[in-house]
């Protein structure tokens, strides 16, 4: 019976990390910053709740650059410049720690800017 | 040229899936009656007249043209009725930001209606243009106009937009309450969120 051959910890396997919990990562990093606002969603006059903000996330072809379009709500009057640079600094950030990710471009569509 | 676009594509979908409805029933029917004239088509008389047309009759280029003219109107179509965002972050950096046009009439409505002079106010926003049209109250005075361009200037200080757009202002003469109850301006909100431009009226 021969010994097993000893694999390096790193060469065991692989991660991959589906764009969904990139996604997901976004918007929740998105919707914890101060200064952007959740939404209210209405269909036809008729209360549905709310909801955060919106991410597609593309991932590059490095595999660990990725490509953010985000859509959300700000607070207004807070200077945008500020809270869409608080923005960017947190899903970098997060994505970066959680999984290994780097926001190459980010593009972010204010759906609305009201008073909070 | 959005609203366009929004009615004409599920037109055009539908028409095309009416099409396909047809084609599956006729090629069923043309299985089980293989003789037959059709079933909601009558594909043989139409086989007929088609079979009598010669490739130099004028009707062959006229109808390629009629068609090749529609197509190229379509293709206008879908490529001016692209979103018209404001950019308030510019594009060219790792980092862009956008907003509606309606975004902007709201934020500029809501605080050129907050101002004491200002009984009522409708705005028109793009990326190049805003346009005021306010109202006063009765006491307001000649000064109207500028108080209001100074309000939406605030309002686009703070945004402090990649592209200032030019601000118009036209001022309505004051009315009375009673008139004002009864005016245009107080009609409900209609804004389109991807249309060219937005207009909100109060």
């Amino acid at each position: 019976m021969s010994a097993p051959t000893a694999v390096d910890p790193a060469e065991r396997g692989r991660l991959d990390i589906h764009p969904t919990v990139l996604r997901k990562i976004v918007e929740y990093t998105a919707d914890r910053t101060p200064g952007t606002l959740r939404r209210a969603r209405t269909v036809a006059g008729v209360d549905l709740g709310s909801s955060g903000a919106t991410a597609k996330v593309t991932v590059g072809g490095d595999g660990t650059a990725v490509d953010v379009r985000l859509e959300l709500s700000l607070r207004y009057p807070d200077p945008v410049r500020a809270t869409v640079a608080a923005v960017r600094a947190r899903v970098a950030e997060e994505l970066e720690r959680l999984a290994g990710r780097h926001v190459r471009t980010l593009s972010i569509t204010v759906s609305d800017l009201r008073p909070g | 040229m959005r609203v366009l676009l929004r009615i004409l594509a599920p037109v055009l979908g539908l028409g095309l899936a009416a099409v396909g409805a047809v084609l599956v029933a006729e090629v069923v029917a043309a299985w089980v009656w293989s003789a037959g004239p059709g079933l909601l088509v009558p594909w043989s008389a139409w086989r007929a007249a088609v079979e009598d047309i010669r490739w130099r009759e004028p009707a062959v280029p006229l109808a390629a043209l009629a068609v090749a003219v529609l197509g190229l109107l379509l293709v206008l179509l879908g490529l001016l009725a692209r979103r018209n965002d404001i950019v308030l972050i510019g594009r060219g950096v790792d980092t862009t930001v956008t907003t509606s046009p309606r975004v902007l009439a709201r934020l500029v409505g809501r605080r050129v209606r907050a101002a004491d002079a200002v009984a009522a106010a409708s705005i028109t926003a793009t990326a190049r243009k805003v346009h005021v049209r306010a109202q006063g109250r009765d006491r307001a005075g000649p000064g109207l106009r500028e108080t209001v361009h100074v309000e939406v200037d605030g309002v686009l200080d703070e945004l402090s937009l990649a592209r200032r757009p030019r601000v118009t202002v036209t001022v309505q003469e004051s009315r009375t309450v009673s008139e004002l109850a009864s005016s245009p301006f107080n009609t409900a909100a209609s804004a389109n969120a991807g249309d060219e431009r937005s207009e909100e009226f109060t």
